[in-house]
């Protein structure tokens, strides 16, 4: 079963940019709010990493898309759309969660968003691959 | 040379004769060491003057163990299960664990008011869960040493460190010797809380002393609830 390829990278597109917007706003009101203390270099330094790659990817193919060299009339196999979809949203959460559960873990912050790299590592591989076999396997 | 140095709490000099005692050293019989507060005392955050007299209580005549005894059950009272003792001029110095405390003074809960690192929330609410995830997370601590002396003192020009002031509880006697303790009250005595506040700025950091501290000594003691239990102030 096949779905066009340009909504499904519009939807992508909403999730991750939704999701990095609130994880951005997130550590915004934490600098803003002397969370980090003297480490804010070290708390953007974490985050940004985890998003930037995937963020560029997607503006890269959007951008592709304006300039026509598109998917305009592209199909994509339903099963890699869901999975592109379930893996970012779930790669989402895992960046939110230590970030979230800074005020109930006895960890230091920062702490705990450098512990949180040993999942999210592994886990940013497996978004990039999902994603960028949902663009090849793009077919008219 | 000086008869009370500064610096680490020492053991007492063994007595040259056990039986005298002179207006500046105090010295005390070789079965009773107890160790020396360092003197004169670290500066501290702030202090606080109370009344040994109302601290006594009852008319008669009074000796330094009922001053030890009133604040002890006034300690007690409040949660304050460990302290310990050191000499000093002519007089003995309380040291109290140290303790986490609110923005405001009063005491944390246990276990988290004997903790010595700012830990996760323990009570959720939605208005602190926001606090903690989006304001930095700063420790107060607090550590007090009621020194009563006949003797006028000032305080070092220096403080102390949080690590050094937790190792006096350990340094210091479980309890007051007797030699202290049958040393008679006269009007000259005074007793003086001498607050250490120290504040971490998150989890994880190291935790200074404040200088001055942000509270008065008195309303450290009456967060504390110790001001009316040790008799308030003179």
């Amino acid at each position: 079963m096949k779905v066009p390829m340009e909504r499904c990278q519009r939807n992508l597109a909403i999730l991750w940019f939704v999701g990095g917007g609130i994880l951005l706003i997130l550590l915004v009101i934490q600098t803003m709010g002397n969370h980090y203390l003297d480490k804010d270099n070290e708390a953007w330094g974490w985050l940004l990493p985890n998003l930037l790659p995937t963020l560029s990817l997607i503006i890269g193919v959007l951008m592709a898309d304006t300039f026509g060299r598109g998917s305009k009339g592209k199909q994509v196999d339903t099963f890699v759309y869901r999975l592109a979809l379930a893996v970012s949203v779930v790669y989402l959460l895992l960046v939110l969660l230590p970030i979230l559960a800074q005020p109930v873990v006895s960890y230091a912050p920062l702490d705990l968003l450098k512990r949180s790299n040993l999942w999210l590592g592994p886990l940013q591989g497996l978004v990039s691959a999902t994603i960028g076999a949902f663009f090849v396997k793009a077919e008219k | 040379m000086l008869p009370w140095g500064c610096g680490a709490p020492r053991e007492a000099a063994p007595p040259d004769d056990p039986g005298s005692q002179t207006t500046d050293v105090m010295v005390l019989p070789s079965e009773e060491p107890i160790p020396q507060f360092p003197w004169p005392p670290p500066r501290a955050s702030a202090t606080a003057a109370l009344s040994c007299a109302r601290i006594a209580q009852g008319p008669g005549q009074h000796n330094l163990a009922d001053i030890d005894t009133r604040l002890s059950e006034a300690l007690e009272s409040n949660g304050y299960t460990e302290k310990s003792y050191f000499s000093v001029p002519a007089g003995f110095a309380m040291v109290t664990r140290i303790e986490q405390t609110e923005e405001d003074g009063t005491s944390k809960a246990p276990p988290v008011r004997w903790s010595v690192d700012v830990g996760a929330l323990q009570e959720f609410s939605l208005n602190a869960y926001l606090r903690a995830l989006f304001k930095a997370n700063p420790g107060f601590y607090r550590l007090i040493v009621f020194v009563v002396t006949s003797k006028p003192f000032a305080q070092k020009k220096t403080g102390v460190e949080r690590d050094e002031a937790m190792s006096w509880l350990a340094e210091g006697a479980n309890t007051l010797p007797s030699s202290i303790g049958n040393l008679p009250l006269t009007g000259r005595h005074s007793c003086t809380a001498l607050i250490y506040e120290f504040e971490q700025p998150g989890a994880g950091k190291a935790a200074a002393l404040k200088q001055p501290g942000r509270l008065p000594g008195r309303t450290h003691l009456e967060k504390a609830k110790l001001w009316n239990a040790m008799g308030g102030g003179r």
